[in-house]
């Protein structure tokens, strides 16, 4: 080929490149996913997309489900729920079942009022459990959780911010399951600047199979970006860069934490640890104890 | 039987207020109509703007207050809300489609036959903190029919009384303000008039002074009526000085300036009254003079009127001022004496009579001599009414000339 004609098509395929741009997604943005967010955004990188990603809305579960069925959102990092587990075997939503806080979400350490701070002492199993009134916030799937196991819970509107206090101390909860993880890190120290009678029950950690994974749009113009965050997810799992990126942003509960804290198992009635697919569950936290 | 003035009307009277009223109150309630009747077809169309505006703002407000459960997928929330929604007067159904749950939340009932205007809806939409919109829902809500038909029928009701207080008091005004400006002057007027001609007491207003009070037109006609009676006023003394003339010619004798023979049948009916009231006496006496013919045959009119007027002259200083010479016409003169308080008095007076008439007079250098028949007659002695006096005293004087000659 003539040396004119090769400059050409150099200079077209430049042209070309340039124009076609980064592709805008909207993806999930909250203050407690920041490293969820940077694997997202690594693994679209890896799997060979190019994206300037937006913030969704901010929603509650409900909302966010139908942002993304009707993609309005392309991407969420949310805890896997028989409605999303329902919608992806309908074709209605794509899941990428990497667990991005590694399983510790299914451990769950109760706020609780610093004044009864103690009232778990004498607690070791989901029996003992029944005895207290736990609140969560509407929708959350660990409502089912946790009434399938036969413990009272109650749903409450407002939480993000602590306000369950101010009901703990009308007597209408006793506690407030979260994280272990996220609560240690992020939620007990933002709680405590509006409602510092708050603190966290130094006796039981409940557990039970509960992943945030990845969800993807079902809409066809989302294919691309499911495509690449697959690819992406892979080969980070597998040269170790979703760890690495993972520790840069969150950090093993430290072992202390277990030591005199019982741990109690029960049931997810949805699914079971093996929601995580075989190439992805050796990310899962081990504490020793399971 | 007395003819009708040309002016006099058989009908009702009615004064001027009442006409003035009757001519201005079918008018007057014709605007008062139209203007109730404009004012409540405004008042309909503000009210049908004011609930169009006020259902509109209900709508945005009760979306308004959707966007947050619906944005939630909070059915139950959404669900009151519209139940909040539903059970105000003027809805008779709301309903919400929530997109997150594929759910149409309902409550009331919707209207039998909806319309554009009792229907309204709005997209439910929820703004992110980026300014992104997302339609969350539609809000639907069925108004009850409009009772804006009942609300300006009491409308026009009310407007209808207060338009006819609004008459009345408009009425009265005018009749009172009539009243003051017009039918009170022109009383005033009418009173003031009476007293020009002498109807009126001193309490009554005088013209000048109505005149001075309106700079007007009623006091352009009250000047008019002024100069017109004043005009009158000069063309009766006129009138008065006319007859006083004609009654002066009428009485007097020209010639003598004496009085003819109706001052002498006036003369002397009151001399016969007065004598029967007084208990006094008087005479008559007819005096005719003699050889006064040859003179005026002689020395013509002129000497003949000459003699007259002197002999007119002689007569009336002869007797007293209370007394009454008269000319009957020719040579024949009457003397009325009266409160003679002697009998023989009357003879003393003929005798008088008699020697003023003989003295010698000149005329035009010529003396002549005349001569009198004098003939009296006395009340109430011969008689108490000057016809039976004269012919008592034209018997005295015949039968005197008689013996002379």
């Amino acid at each position: 080929m003539a040396l004119p004609i090769r400059f050409c098509l150099l200079v077209c395929g430049l042209f070309v490149a340039a124009g076609a741009g980064a592709m805008t997604l909207t993806v999930q943005n909250e203050p407690h996913l920041a490293q969820a967010r940077a694997l997202v955004q690594e693994a679209l990188r890896v799997g060979g997309l190019a994206v300037d990603m937006v913030d969704s809305p901010k929603a509650n579960e409900r909302r966010n489900v139908a942002l993304i069925s009707e993609g309005l959102t392309h991407i969420d990092m949310m805890p896997a729920t028989p409605t999303r587990l329902e919608l992806v075997r309908n074709g209605k939503l794509r899941m990428i079942p990497i667990p991005l806080d590694r399983g510790l979400l299914g451990y769950r350490v109760n706020l609780l009022l610093e004044s009864r701070r103690d009232m778990l002492a004498g607690v070791r199993t989901a029996e003992d459990l029944r005895a207290f009134s736990l609140g969560q916030n509407v929708g959350w799937m660990d409502v089912e959780i946790y009434r399938a196991a036969g413990i009272p819970t109650k749903e409450i509107k407002d939480w993000a911010d602590g306000e369950f206090a101010l009901q703990m101390e009308a007597g209408f909860l006793d506690l407030f399951p979260l994280g272990l993880e996220e609560t240690l890190t992020h939620f007990l120290p933002h709680f405590r600047g509006k409602y510092p009678q708050l603190t966290i029950d130094p006796h039981v950690i409940v557990r039970y199979p509960w992943f945030r994974f990845v969800w993807v749009s079902p809409k066809p113009e989302a294919d691309e970006v499911f495509d690449a965050l697959q690819r992406g997810f892979d080969k980070m799992v597998a040269n170790g860069r979703f760890l690495r990126i993972w520790r840069q942003y969150r950090k093993p509960p430290p072992r202390g934490v277990f030591a005199g804290r019982v741990v109690i198992d029960i049931p997810n009635p949805f699914y079971g640890y093996d929601l995580v697919p075989p190439k992805y569950r050796h990310l899962l936290f081990e504490d020793g104890a399971r | 039987m007395t003819a009708e003035p040309p002016w006099s009307d058989t009908r009702p009277r009615r004064p001027l207020y009442r006409q003035f009223i009757g001519q201005l109150f079918v008018p007057l309630v014709i605007a008062f109509l139209l203007a109730a009747a404009g004012t409540v077809f405004i008042g309909y169309r503000v009210e049908l703007a004011a609930q169009v505006s006020h259902r509109q703002e209900l709508v945005r407000v009760f979306s308004h207050a959707l966007v947050k459960p619906l944005w939630d997928c909070d059915s139950m929330t959404s669900q009151g809300v519209v139940d909040a929604l539903a059970s105000l007067p003027t809805v008779s159904g709301a309903q919400v489609q929530d997109l997150c749950n594929n759910l149409s939340l309902k409550a009331g009932e919707g209207a039998s036959v909806q319309t554009e205007q009792q229907q309204y809806s709005q997209h439910v939409i929820y703004v992110d903190q980026q300014g992104r919109q997302y339609t969350v829902g539609e809000l639907t809500v069925d108004f009850h029919p409009a009772s804006i038909a009942n609300a300006a029928l009491d409308m026009m009701w009310r407007y209808l009384v207060l338009f006819f207080v609004m008459l009345g008091v408009m009425m009265v005004g005018a009749i009172l303000v009539f009243r003051r400006t017009i039918s009170q002057p022109l009383a005033r007027f009418q009173a003031a008039i009476r007293t020009g001609v002498g109807f009126g007491g001193d309490d009554l207003p005088r013209l000048d002074d109505e005149i001075r009070k309106h700079n007007d037109e009623l006091g352009d006609v009250m000047r008019a009526y002024d100069e017109l009676m004043v005009e009158l006023a000069s063309v009766i003394d006129r009138l008065r000085d006319n007859e006083r003339a004609l009654m002066e010619i009428a009485r007097l004798d020209p010639l003598t300036k004496l009085g003819n023979r109706l001052v002498l049948e006036e003369e002397l009916s009151g001399a016969v009254a007065r004598a029967e009231r007084q208990q006094t006496i008087g005479c008559v006496m007819l005096i005719d003079l003699n050889r006064f013919k040859p003179i005026n045959d002689t020395y013509g009119h002129a000497a003949g009127d000459a003699v007259l007027k002197e002999m007119a002259r002689r007569l009336s200083s002869s007797v007293r001022r209370s007394d009454t010479v008269v000319r009957l016409g020719g040579d024949e003169f009457v003397v009325i004496a009266e409160n003679l308080q002697r009998p023989y008095e009357p003879q003393v007076l003929i005798d008088k009579l008699y020697r003023a008439i003989s003295a010698p007079l000149e005329y035009d250098g010529h003396v002549f001599r005349v001569g009198a028949s004098i003939g009296a007659a006395c009340f109430p002695a011969d008689g108490t009414n000057s016809v039976t006096l004269l012919a008592h005293a034209d018997h005295a004087m015949y039968a005197n000339k008689k013996r002379e000659q």
